[in-house]
């Protein structure tokens, strides 16, 4: 019956009707269940797919290759465990003693027996240090030092890991934050000492940085480009060595001041303030600084090969790569030998000589190089400078 | 910036817990890099020997006296056993009078060349202080072969020695004195000529001779300021054979401040020593006579001794070496004896002679001074 | 008077000996070289706490042996410009070591051949 009963308006409601669309209800349900869970394995597998497109697909595959094992972060720290043991073995040499020769054969396992045993030892932290700025800033360290490594040209065409058009300046902007990080460590451990040393950490950075900058600003001249790729694919016909002989020589002295080895000692003197902004570390804190250390004299080798030593050209017939290591090895060499031949020089001593010394003759070989570009055209055309 | 600095002063115990600290502690009082104030403190290394000699026996006072300094051990034991022999009137055979010359001689020059490494580890150059302790190993290796030990020798005994050179013993003492002669010329040229070498020393720790009299300091730290002061020629010992072989007095004079002494002098006066007492044992080596070496009424004088005051001193690596020992009627053992070690002037000398001077010169200087916690704590 | 005199004095060391019975003797040792003399003057003190003038205006170089004599004899120098204890522990002020009635321990003394003597060297000396 329809029309108004009792002032209400009846609506049409059959009871049968309703019973019947239950199933489409239910069903009607179940399928949004499906849907939404259809939806979410879509949206996961879509995941897992571009994941595997990030990784695997050939070109992305590569960048990681690169980037965590050849020349990267693997390649990286076995060449800093290498490093360690070379260093070692040539102090020794030089000092007429045989370094570690226990373990491995020439003590090659040595610096695996340390690092494990480091790894495994108390860490003490004093009561007057601040407790998460003293745990995190020798990782902080480790990481700000190891970071440069990605832009270092090992190779030309494909074996490098990235390359920017200043990233000369950016190798620079991570270097100087490493004495920021010494001071900020010797502050935060509580310990005059350590106090003392970090002071001293930021004045070797006052009197080294600025010779070692004005060191690579000649090369950088030469090349046209601050990108650490431009500056080596620049020496294709002549190093920079043979241009800027004396800017390789300040460079070398000023990057050795800078990481605070002998004879630019002072911030760790341990003879005079035990061992000054590292003192208070212990265990896997100083595991991180003492491999932070020999990270940065290894990158700094790194860099003068690049900048001065032309990277990956050399010898035709060998890969760039290993062009590039041959170098970094001979490099390296020479920094260990030049630091274990000087004794440690006073702090203000540093400075006086870093001002007095470095810096001129680096400005005076930087002006040099820019006159002879002008002046001798036979140099100019060996350059990407001057001319076609 | 307040308007007393001394309001900024922060005070650091270059403390017994430091790398170069080895057995002292001394509170520095920092104004900036600056030192405004040094107070030494010693203690931390006494072993109360001088009462410890009032319980031993004459025979072993000696062993007590070379664990005073046993890089010397050859001149530090020589005091006692000469005061003994004074009080007992010991006839000492002249064997034993050259042996005991050649051996401390020689012993001279393992310190220095113990002095030499510990002084350029302090530096920081560690490959300069590891050279003269490879040679330091064949003046330790004559040592063994003559006595059996490195260190704790005990050589001289009241009346002569214990020990008699043999063919191999000599053999040692002339590779070491050979080794040691042929490396010097190059090793000095690489430690005098280093510009940081010079850098680091000139001028640090400058005293004038009458400074340095006056605060106690005797040996080379007086030596390198031009004054010939040396025992072994003032007041020769008649039981040891200084007077057999010709020799001069090492100094050091310096041009530019006569009269003074700064830490580059004191390094350059003890290689002149070391070259001096090669000198001494090269030419004491042919004159070894043949004898006993003790004398054969020791054993039964040196039981026991007639009351008696005697004063032994030598001239040892950093100065007047001395033990004054008075004994009682047939006494066992020291009634008094107390011991005089130079290092107890050059760590008072601190007091005066570091203010001023900049915090990584406190090592400098002190180390320059040869010091030796064993001399003043005893 | 030594001063203007003998102008390398060196002051070489000064020391007490406990003679018993409350007696000791003051030992100053200087050595000059330019005249190649050794002068010893011999000082006799008595008392519990025997005082003498300090030479440490004089000599500098004294001012540290005062300290040690001081320690280990109680004997007093007055004007010493720095009294502290030089090389004991701080338990130890006041128990003047040196003096033959500070007794140590000489349990092993049969080790060193030595026979002890047959009276001890003064009652009422325990372990201090």
């Amino acid at each position: 019956m329809v029309g108004p009963v009792n002032g209400g308006v009846m609506l049409q409601f059959d009871f049968f009707t309703w019973l019947a669309g239950i199933p489409d209800w239910i069903y009607g349900i179940l399928q949004w269940i499906i849907n939404l869970v259809l939806g979410v394995f879509y949206w996961a597998w879509g995941i897992i797919e571009w994941l595997w497109a990030m990784v695997f697909s050939p070109a992305n595959f590569m960048f990681l290759f690169r980037a965590v094992l050849f020349p990267g972060l693997i390649f990286v720290v076995l060449t800093l465990i290498w490093a360690v043991w070379f260093t070692r073995k040539l102090w020794g040499r030089i000092q007429d003693r045989r370094g570690p020769f226990h373990i491995g054969k020439y003590g090659g396992l040595q610096l695996f027996a340390d690092a494990i045993k480091l790894i495994g030892k108390e860490t003490i932290i004093p009561d007057n240090a601040k407790r998460w700025m003293f745990r995190f800033l020798p990782c902080l360290l480790l990481v700000v030092v190891l970071l440069p490594f990605c832009f270092i040209p090992w190779d030309f065409d494909f074996w490098y890991i990235s390359d920017l058009s200043v990233s000369l300046v950016l190798v620079f902007a991570f270097l100087t934050a490493v004495p920021v990080v010494s001071l900020l460590a010797g502050w935060v451990s509580g310990c005059k000492y350590s106090l003392i040393g970090g002071f001293r950490a930021a004045n070797n950075q006052f009197a080294a940085e600025i010779p070692m900058i004005v060191s690579s600003a000649g090369p950088a001249m030469l090349a046209g480009s601050l990108s650490l790729m431009g500056i080596a694919q620049a020496q294709t016909s002549v190093w920079f060595a043979v241009v800027l002989p004396v800017n390789l020589a300040t460079f070398l002295i000023a990057a050795i001041a800078s990481v605070g080895v002998f004879p630019f000692d002072a911030p760790v003197a341990d003879s005079e303030i035990i061992f000054g902004w590292r003192t208070e570390f212990t265990g896997i804190y100083f595991t991180l600084t003492y491999f932070a250390e020999f990270a940065e004299q290894m990158l700094y080798s790194a860099i003068i090969v690049a900048l001065f030593l032309g990277g990956p050209v050399g010898l035709p017939f060998l890969p760039g790569a290993v062009n590039f290591t041959i170098k970094f090895i001979i490099t390296f060499f020479f920094f260990v030998l030049v630091s274990s031949s000087f004794q440690r020089l006073r702090q203000d001593q540093i400075v006086h000589y870093c001002w007095r010394y470095l810096l001129p003759l680096a400005l005076l070989n930087v002006i040099f190089a820019m006159l002879a570009i002008v002046y001798l055209p036979e140099l100019a055309a060996l350059l990407p400078l001057g001319g076609p | 910036m307040s308007p007393n600095i001394l309001d900024e002063a922060i005070d650091v115990w270059f403390g017994p817990q430091h790398v170069s600290a080895h057995g002292w502690a001394t509170k520095l009082t920092l104004v900036g890099d600056y030192i405004v104030k040094c107070d030494p403190n010693a203690g931390y290394f006494h072993r109360s020997a001088e009462k410890v000699l009032e319980y031993r026996t004459f025979r072993q006072g000696s062993l007590v006296m070379e664990r005073m300094c046993m890089l010397e051990a050859f001149l530090a034991e020589y005091p006692y056993v000469a005061a003994v022999e004074k009080i007992a009137e010991l006839e000492v055979p002249d064997r034993a009078k050259v042996m005991r010359t050649i051996m401390m001689e020689l012993s001279r020059l393992h310190s220095i060349q113990f002095w030499w490494g510990q002084f350029n580890a302090e530096l920081g150059f560690f490959t300069m202080a590891l050279w003269p302790w490879v040679d330091r190993e064949y003046s330790l290796d004559a040592f063994e072969e003559l006595t059996g030990s490195r260190h704790t020798v005990s050589f001289s005994t009241p009346g002569g020695t214990r020990f008699d050179f043999n063919e191999k013993v000599l053999k040692q003492i002339n590779r070491a004195v050979k080794r040691f002669e042929d490396r010097l010329p190059k090793f000095r040229d690489m430690q005098m000529g280093s510009p940081t070498f010079r850098a680091r020393t000139k001028g640090i720790g400058q005293y004038t001779a009458k400074q340095g009299l006056k605060w106690g300091l005797s040996g080379p730290p007086i030596k390198a300021c031009g004054i010939p002061m040396d025992l072994r020629k003032d007041a020769p010992d008649s039981n040891l054979a200084y007077n057999l072989c010709d020799w001069e007095v090492p100094i050091t004079e310096n041009p530019d401040h006569p009269g003074e002494s700064d830490a580059l002098d004191r390094m350059e006066q003890r290689f002149k020593e070391a070259e001096t007492s090669v000198e001494i044992i090269k030419q004491l080596l042919p004159q070894l006579p043949e004898g006993p070496i003790i004398d054969a009424k020791a054993r039964a004088k040196v039981n026991r001794l007639p009351a008696g005051e005697a004063y032994g001193r030598v001239e040892g690596t950093r100065g007047i070496t001395s033990l004054w020992l008075k004994t009682q009627d047939k006494a066992q053992s020291a009634y008094r004896a107390k011991i005089r070690g130079p290092c107890f002037a050059s760590y008072y000398a601190l007091k005066d002679l570091v203010p001023g001077a900049k915090f990584a010169d406190f090592i400098v200087i002190f180390g320059s001074l040869d010091p030796y916690p064993g001399w003043w704590d005893r | 008077m030594i001063n203007e005199e003998v102008h390398d004095a060196l002051p070489e060391s000064v020391f007490g000996i406990d003679l018993e019975n409350d007696k000791y003797e003051l030992i100053y040792i200087i050595w000059s070289h330019s005249n190649r003399l050794l002068l010893q003057l011999r000082v006799s003190l008595e008392g519990e706490r025997p005082e003498i003038e300090s030479t440490c205006d004089i000599f500098p170089g004294f001012e540290w042996h005062e300290r040690e004599t001081r320690e280990m004899f109680g004997i007093e120098f007055k004007n010493h410009p720095d009294p502290r204890l030089l090389l004991l522990p701080d338990e130890l002020e006041g128990a003047f070591p040196l003096r033959k009635r500070f007794q140590t321990d000489r349990s092993r003394l049969d080790e060193t051949g030595i026979t002890p003597p047959k009276t001890p060297t003064r009652t009422g000396g325990a372990n201090q």
